[in-house]
């Protein structure tokens, strides 16, 4: 590889390394100091989304991974637990964009994103009641109280209504914003 | 219809296992610290970015409860004072009567770095295992404040949960008119408040009253104060009375908290 190409490749993959602890750090330590229902904003997830649809499956799938393991040291459940949902997720929201949907239109981005969403809290509920079966933590009823749920449903909304603006964002700096990843 | 399902998403899956394998055998530890000590700093900069932002939200305090507060300041430096000498009183007695003295417990400072992405009662710290953090320690503001008790210890972070989150609970007192305090159990509710309950009904509890740590729970100290009472619920036909209490701080503000390390 000659050396350019060499240097160019080594920046790229610090340029990711420092956007997946950037995204990871942000939903942590930023968006959870955000007032509700602002806290309920799940940027990482939404990213995940919108790399698997965008940009290429694997893409979306190590990000998703990355990032979870950076938000796994700021979880309050057993390590691993966020990657998975992470992962879990991606793997979920490309098997219903390879098999269900034809074309990468704003409403297929939206309707993923939407269903994506609906599979992440169910998968998060999933998980809780779990961890609170085999006692390893008992939160399971902290997400099915009102509060919670009403935060749950903000974040369907507000995952809508940011994959709407991203799509329009990447309809513009499309080409440049695949170049980062790739 | 034959299902396309790509194989990428198995192998990534495999990859965790095998990282939760090591994980959790103790091998990652050395890679762990490392990810903590690049994470903390950058963390704990982007939580102080987001008090920020909320700041922007919270109403700014008005200028009668502003006179309010002052006169309250100015009553309880009086009080302080007092409290000073009889401190003083307390220690040259105890010297008289060669009495021993309590153990002292070990408080260590810690950094908010951060709280976990699913819920906002619990907040992440930069000190954990290696520096003597256990569970169910207790976490105190600067002031001495209780706001809140470990619930995870990793080697060098560990999480926090405040009193206001349903999952909280410690035996505390009010220290009202009853000269051997009234106990009771001291709970969350729902992230929004806090709420005091099993209060004999033949207490006399009143808005206004402290509610303070009783000690009798394992590693929790004596005298932490969690917050007044704000309005207190007794009926003929309970046994129990409840009272709700006001926190005297506003746990989204923090970001430097003492973890007390019991000392045996």
């Amino acid at each position: 590889m000659p050396r350019m190409e060499r240097l160019e490749h080594f920046l790229r993959i610090l340029w990711n390394a420092l956007g997946v602890i950037f995204f990871g750090i942000m939903q942590a330590g930023f968006l959870q100091a955000l007032p509700w229902p602002f806290d309920y904003l799940n940027i990482v997830f939404l990213a995940g989304v919108f790399i698997t649809f965008a940009i290429g499956y694997s893409q979306g799938l190590w990000f998703a991974f990355f990032c979870g393991l950076a938000m796994d040291f700021f979880s309050y459940l057993p390590f691993g637990t966020m990657t998975l949902l992470q992962v879990l997720s991606v793997i979920a929201i490309n098997f219903m964009f390879i098999n269900f949907f034809t074309n990468r239109s704003l409403y297929s981005l939206i309707f993923l994103g939407f269903l994506g969403n609906i599979i992440y809290i169910i998968g998060l509920l999933t998980f809780n009641f779990i961890f609170f079966v085999l006692n390893l933590n008992n939160n399971l009823d902290k997400f099915l109280l009102w509060p919670n749920l009403a935060g749950l449903m903000w974040q369907i909304l507000f995952s809508v209504i940011v994959l709407g603006i991203s799509f329009f964002v990447f309809s513009f700096f499309g080409k440049k914003i695949k170049k980062i990843f790739y | 219809m034959r299902w396309k399902i790509p194989k990428s998403g198995l192998i990534v899956l495999l990859f965790l296992v095998s990282i939760l394998i090591l994980y959790y055998s103790g091998i990652l530890v050395p890679a762990e610290n490392l990810a903590i000590k690049i994470l903390s700093p950058v963390g704990g900069i982007f939580y102080r970015f987001g008090q920020k932002v909320e700041s922007l939200w919270t109403p700014r305090i008005s200028e009668e409860d502003y006179a309010k507060l002052e006169s309250e300041r100015n009553k309880l430096t009086a009080k302080n004072v007092e409290l000073q000498f009889l401190s003083q009183e307390n220690e040259e007695l105890r010297k008289a009567l060669a009495f021993s003295k309590e153990n002292q417990n070990k408080f260590l400072i810690a950094d908010i770095i951060g709280r976990d992405p699913l819920s906002a009662g619990y907040f992440v710290l930069n000190i954990g295992r290696d520096n003597g953090v256990l569970e169910n320690y207790p976490v105190v503001s600067p002031e001495g404040i209780l706001v809140g008790k470990i619930v995870k210890a990793e080697a060098s972070v560990s999480v926090f949960l405040v009193p206001t989150d349903m999952n909280f609970q410690t035996a505390a007192t009010i220290l009202g008119k009853s000269k051997r305090g009234t106990s009771g159990l001291v709970k969350g509710e729902k992230g929004l408040g806090i709420s005091m309950e099993f209060i004999p009904q033949d207490e006399s509890v009143e808005k206004g009253d402290i509610v303070a740590t009783s000690g009798i729970e394992l590693n929790m100290p004596k005298g932490l104060v969690i917050g007044q009472v704000a309005d207190v619920q007794k009926e003929a036909r309970d046994i129990f009375g409840r009272a709700t209490i006001s926190p005297m701080l506003t746990y989204n503000n923090l970001s430097i908290v003492m973890v007390i390390v019991p000392q045996q």
